[in-house]
Formats: structure tokens, sequence, C-alpha cells
């Protein structure tokens, strides 16, 4: 089996990674010049945060600077690592949407943080609430609008499929012999600790009493139910197809083995192919999505492919074309 | 785990299911721990009646592979393991009995003697 390769040149993605990292940076370095050199100009306390209608916070010019940088190098970190963990099987709109998140969100803060200080110049009275929030508003229609132009000048570029992994030689089945196979797809450790944390923090809240309301709480009951319920897929391939069925029998993927049209052993990235895990939808199929690495892909003649992250994934597609062919001879 | 049942062969069909169970786990497709599918849900996929799959069952749960507990199922035991040295020895009693074109009957009968 092989990995899927990069569909992104290195100069193509080191180009993305560049922008979503580079442009909140820059943008960061040039809020804090311009902030700079309106110095002079600037009341000693700057008014950065409110409260009613009048502010009720202040600053200096060092801890604003520190701000507009960090939140920059934040957002900066966050969507180039993003863009670095852009492979094949992305979508090539994906790293041009990255950068245009990365330069939406960081130009809708700089703008934000650096008109409310640059309204303070010239002996101005300190800012109401209202005219800080024209500022925020004027940063996010700013964002939006470089956002936009980030993501049509964002290199582009045609989308490489992955390898093709050929059908999976079938098992040959005798015309008497009967055969089933079964597995368990479940979570890898990752996947488990990232549950683990999200279960911790809704009970955790609802115990500590942050999320008290009655609907809240039947709220995250239903959140915890539905999730688990995607943890552990039984997976058969039998006479009658292909069946994935979740931890309590629901929900169920069925394909009929009169709709196969074929199974083969694919490479699967959770992340990048379907966003995440669970029960997920990418590139076109369906996916029972508990880990990265090898899965089977069942392919219908009606509806998307279906993709399960299993275990043995090679014996169940062989034994799945095995009975397509038995059924076909 | 995969399960192939001839209903051809003079081999009785509860022993194949048994055969099969524990060739997977010779395999490693089977793990200790692991919960193995209902008899009534196997017994459906394989057009076999349900207490031939539970004869079975009950042949590897004396054997000690797996545990069979109400509202459970069969669970595979620790001992899987331990069939890991077994399965290693395997191939090359099969590779032997090949080159002297024995039949697996024959080399059946030879280990049974042994015992």
């Amino acid at each position: 089996m092989t990995q899927p390769r990069s569909a992104y040149t290195r100069r193509q993605k080191g180009a993305i990674v560049a922008l979503a990292g580079g442009v909140p940076l820059l943008l960061g370095v040039a809020g804090v010049l311009l902030v700079a050199s309106w110095l002079p100009d600037l009341p000693e306390r700057i008014a950065i945060h409110w409260g009613g209608s009048k502010p009720d916070g202040f600053a200096g010019f060092w801890e604003i600077a520190g701000t507009v940088l960090w939140l920059n190098v934040l957002l900066g970190g966050v969507f180039s690592v993003a863009a670095a963990s852009l492979t094949t099987a992305s979508s090539p709109v994906r790293g041009r949407l990255l950068v245009a998140a990365g330069v939406a969100s960081s130009a809708a803060v700089t703008v934000g943080l650096v008109g409310t200080v640059g309204i303070q110049r010239g002996g101005a009275a300190a800012p109401d609430t209202l005219q800080a929030g024209q500022c925020l508003l004027v940063g996010v229609a700013v964002g939006l609008v470089l956002g936009a132009v980030a993501f049509l000048v964002a290199p582009r570029f045609e989308r490489v499929d992955p390898d093709v992994e050929p059908q999976t030689d079938p098992i040959e089945l005798s015309a008497e012999e009967r055969a089933v196979w079964t597995g368990v797809a479940a979570p890898d450790r990752r996947f488990l600790l990232l549950y683990a944390a999200i279960v911790v923090l809704l009970v955790g809240g609802t115990v500590v009493g942050a999320i008290d309301q009655p609907v809240a709480v039947v709220a995250v009951a239903a959140v915890l139910l539905v999730s688990a319920s995607v943890l552990r897929w039984r997976v058969v391939v039998s006479r009658t197809g292909f069946t994935a069925r979740g931890l309590f029998g629901l929900p169920v993927l069925r394909v009929p083995l009169s709709e196969v049209e074929g199974a083969r052993v694919v490479p699967v990235e959770a992340m990048s192919q379907f966003g995440g895990w669970g029960l997920r939808f990418g590139g076109g199929r369906v996916g029972v999505i508990l880990r990265s690495g090898e899965g089977i892909e069942v392919t219908r003649s009606r509806g998307r492919a279906i993709v399960v992250t299993v275990d043995d994934a090679t014996t169940a597609a062989a034994l799945l074309n095995g009975f397509v062919a038995r059924a076909a001879a | 785990m995969l399960i192939r049942i001839d209903p051809g062969s003079s081999v009785p069909l509860f022993e194949q299911f048994a055969a099969s169970v524990r060739a997977e786990v010779l395999r490693g497709a089977v793990t200790p721990g692991e919960r193995l599918p209902s008899a009534r849900d196997l017994a459906a996929s394989l057009e076999l009646n349900m207490h031939t799959v539970l004869r079975g069952y009950q042949l590897l749960r004396d054997e000690g592979l797996i545990e069979l507990r109400r509202g459970r199922g069969a669970v595979v035991t620790e001992r899987a393991r331990d069939y890991a040295a077994l399965a290693a020895l395997l191939p090359t009693l099969v590779a032997e009995a090949k080159r002297l074109d024995l039949s697996p009957t024959a080399l059946a009968a030879l280990i049974r003697e042994a015992y």
C-alpha cells in the first residue's frame, strides 16, 4: 500500500504556508508601526476595553503593540501549521481557504485594534463603546474583503489524485461455499484522547454548573450519545453485501451485494481527506473514519463510495470482490 | 476475521467453523480481548443453524481460546497470544509436507500419531 503522494509541490506548499503564516505577521508588524507613528498624538492612557458605554480599561503603547503582535503570531502560527499539514488528498481549495482565513482573521483583529487606537489621536475624548464597536465592525469588513482577495490570489493548482489502488484480488469461492468476514473499526489513541477531552469538558461543565440550563444538559447528553454511537463499528462482509453498524446498532451503512461495484484497500488520512474523525463526508465519499491508515473502500452503483478504516481491510475487500465475482459468474 | 465453510466437505460444519476461527487467531486477525460476533449473526451470514455456530464456539471454549459469557458473547482469551509460536512452526511443517507430496490428511494423521 502506498501513502498518498503530496499533490502540492514543495514550492506550492511552501508558498501556502508562508502566506498563511507570513501575512498575519506582516499585518501585525504594520499595525504596530502605524500605532508607533501616531505615538506623539496619542494620549498616555489609551482606551482598550469598554464596559457599559464608557471605556473601562486602558493601556500604554507597549501593551497594545504586544497584543497586536501576539495575536497575529498566534493566528499566523495556527494557519501555517494547518497549511503545513495539507496533503495530496486535500482539495486544492483548502489551501487557498486557509490562506484566506488567516488573512481575514488577522486583518479583522489588526484593523479593529489599531482603529480603536487611531480614533484616540490628537487629544480627542476617549471614544465611547459605540465608536469602538464601529472600529471592530470596520475591521471585520476589511478582514472579509482582504480574505476574499487572498483567496483569489493564493496559488492554485490542479488536484493530483492519490495513487489509485487497484481493486483487491478476489478470494475464489466455490458455488456452495459460505463465507463471512467481520471486523471492528475502532478509534486510535489520538482520536480517543480528543474524545475524552471533549467528554471531560462537557461533563465537567455540567457538574461544575457552567452548563446548568436544562436544555443545555439535555443537549450535552444528546451530543455524548450521538458521538459515542460512531465510536465503534462492526463491519461485516457477507453474501448479502457490505454492512457497517455503529455501536448501538445505529447508524448503519449498508451496500447490498447487487450494488457493489468493487472493493479495494485505500490509504486514509483522517484530517486532510475527511476533516476529522467519525461518520464523515469527504471527496465525494462517505467515511467511517476512526484513524488514519488503511481502510476498505467500497464503490457502489448507486450513491457515494464508502470508506471504513478497519484492520485487515485486504481480506475484507478480497472477500467482497469474491462474492461479486461469484454472483457475476 | 474470515470464516469459510464448505458444506461439501466431510468435516462437520461446527469443526470447520472452529477451525476457521482458530486459523484467524493464528494469523493474528483476531486478538486477545476482542469480542467475536454473536452466534446468531454469524449463523445468519453463513446460513448455518445457530446451534452449529454455538457448538463451534463451545469447542473453542473447551480449548481455552475463547470465553463464552451470557450477554457478552464470545471473547478471545489471552491464550490466543500463546498460539504465536505454534503459528510460526506451521509454515515449515506444511512446506516440508508439500515437498514430500503429503496430503493435508496425511500430515494431520502424522501429527495425530505423534501425540
